[in-house]
């Protein structure tokens, strides 16, 4: 029985020793990155830049002509469309015209249709005279 | 670490107006473009037929200019070199003309669309169909036109080309114009009418009992003139029908000779005569 308990004992401590012993992980560090490092030169000779009348002047009218374009066109697609046909004026009358009003303006809208037909009658044959070319060939 | 030089971004800050410029300049393009298009009215399809038909001319023109100097030179030296440019100089000359006479029956053929024919009496479908036909044939003699060889060809070529002009072109031109030109005046005729008859309903009904005299001088001028239309109106038809179907013009000196002043000068006043009833009421 002790020898048998012993081999036992000695194939746990086998395998004990077969596994490997565990490796602690190793912690995980960032590599730190350094600053960039300012050059006040640098710095200096960017404020004195933007000192420079001449380049403020050019970056402000720049701005202001893209502010500007930018708002025309803002305001031209928001423009609703013109009206060209004028609104009809409701004129308060002593007496009631409704019928006779309708036909008076279908009159005056017929009339000037026509004044225009009539205005175009200078379009006529004598508008398109034929063409002239010259077809006499000899060589 | 690299370190930014102060020269160097001098020279870029320096450089930024071009750019800012040239980005400025695209966008004032984009902006200029973009808010043009709103106001380009767009050509009806009558300018745009006279616009070509204007450029076909000028085309025309460089064309002649060519062809004489080239004939000329021709003429004098007689070469194999100068002939040769002759004909070149012809033969496109040639085709010019067929592009002018083209251009020409599209122009006159956009005019027939400004007008109701209605009440002509004449079918412009019909009218359309026949400059269609012309145009085709103009068409072919051009292609025949681009496959010619010789100088010699060429002087064949423009006397088919003269005659066709002269039997076939013109006298298709000369019948639609004046039948347009009737279209023009019958469709004025009956919008005269119509409004004459619809002042005159509008009139009796709301004339001034006093005014009923001027009333009846009104009607009396209205009958006149339409009666005096109507005459006008039926010899200018009778004068349109009794055109000769083999019609032939010279086409060395072509002109369209439909007069129509008389009937027109009769739609002048009519406006006036319309309107004289209605400041009454």
């Amino acid at each position: 029985m002790n020898d048998e308990s012993n081999m036992m004992e000695g194939d746990i401590l086998k395998e004990e020793a077969l596994t490997e012993p565990v490796k602690k992980p190793e912690p995980i560090t960032i590599p730190k990155k350094s600053l960039p490092k300012i050059d006040p030169a640098v710095i200096k000779t960017k404020i004195l830049l933007f000192r420079k009348p001449k380049l403020i002047t050019v970056i402000v009218v720049f701005l202001l002509v893209i502010l500007s374009f930018s708002l025309l066109i803002v305001l031209d697609v928001k423009r609703p469309k013109e009206d060209i046909v004028n609104p009809d004026v409701v004129i308060a009358s002593p007496k009631s015209t409704s019928a006779p009003d309708k036909v008076e303006t279908e009159i005056e809208k017929n009339l000037r249709t026509y004044e225009e037909k009539v205005k175009n009658l200078d379009d006529s044959i004598g508008s398109y005279p034929p063409p002239k070319v010259d077809l006499d060939f000899e060589f | 670490m690299p370190v930014l030089k102060a020269d160097s971004l001098q020279s870029t800050v320096y450089s930024i107006p071009k750019k800012i410029l040239l980005s400025l300049f695209t966008l004032l393009l984009v902006t200029t473009v973009s808010g043009q298009k709103s106001v380009v009215i767009s050509a009806t399809p009558l300018e745009q037929a006279k616009q070509d038909y204007a450029f076909q001319i000028i085309k025309y023109n460089e064309t002649h200019k060519k062809y004489a100097a080239a004939k000329n030179n021709y003429m004098a030296f007689k070469t194999a070199a100068a002939k040769n440019e002759a004909f070149i100089q012809t033969q496109q000359y040639i085709v010019q003309v067929h592009n002018v006479y083209k251009t020409y029956l599209l122009v006159i053929n956009e005019r027939s669309n400004l007008y109701d024919w209605g009440t002509s009496g004449f079918s412009k479908d019909e009218e359309h169909k026949l400059i269609q036909e012309e145009i085709k044939n103009l068409e072919d003699l051009r292609n025949e036109a681009t496959k010619l060889t010789t100088l010699e060809e060429t002087v064949a070529h423009a006397q088919k080309l003269k005659d066709q002009a002269s039997k076939k072109t013109f006298p298709t031109a000369y019948k639609l114009l004046a039948r347009t030109d009737y279209a023009q005046l019958t469709e004025l005729e009956y919008l005269f009418g119509q409004n004459a008859q619809k002042i005159d309903e509008f009139a009796t009904e709301n004339i001034p009992e006093n005014d009923s005299a001027l009333l009846l001088n009104w009607q009396t001028a209205i009958s006149n003139t339409k009666a005096a239309i109507r005459k006008d109106m039926d010899a200018k038809k009778i004068e349109i029908s009794a055109l000769a179907p083999n019609l032939v013009f010279n086409s060395d000196n072509v002109t369209f000779d439909f007069k129509t002043m008389s009937q027109r000068s009769l739609f002048t006043p009519t406006v006036g005569l319309l309107k004289e009833i209605l400041n009454l009421l």
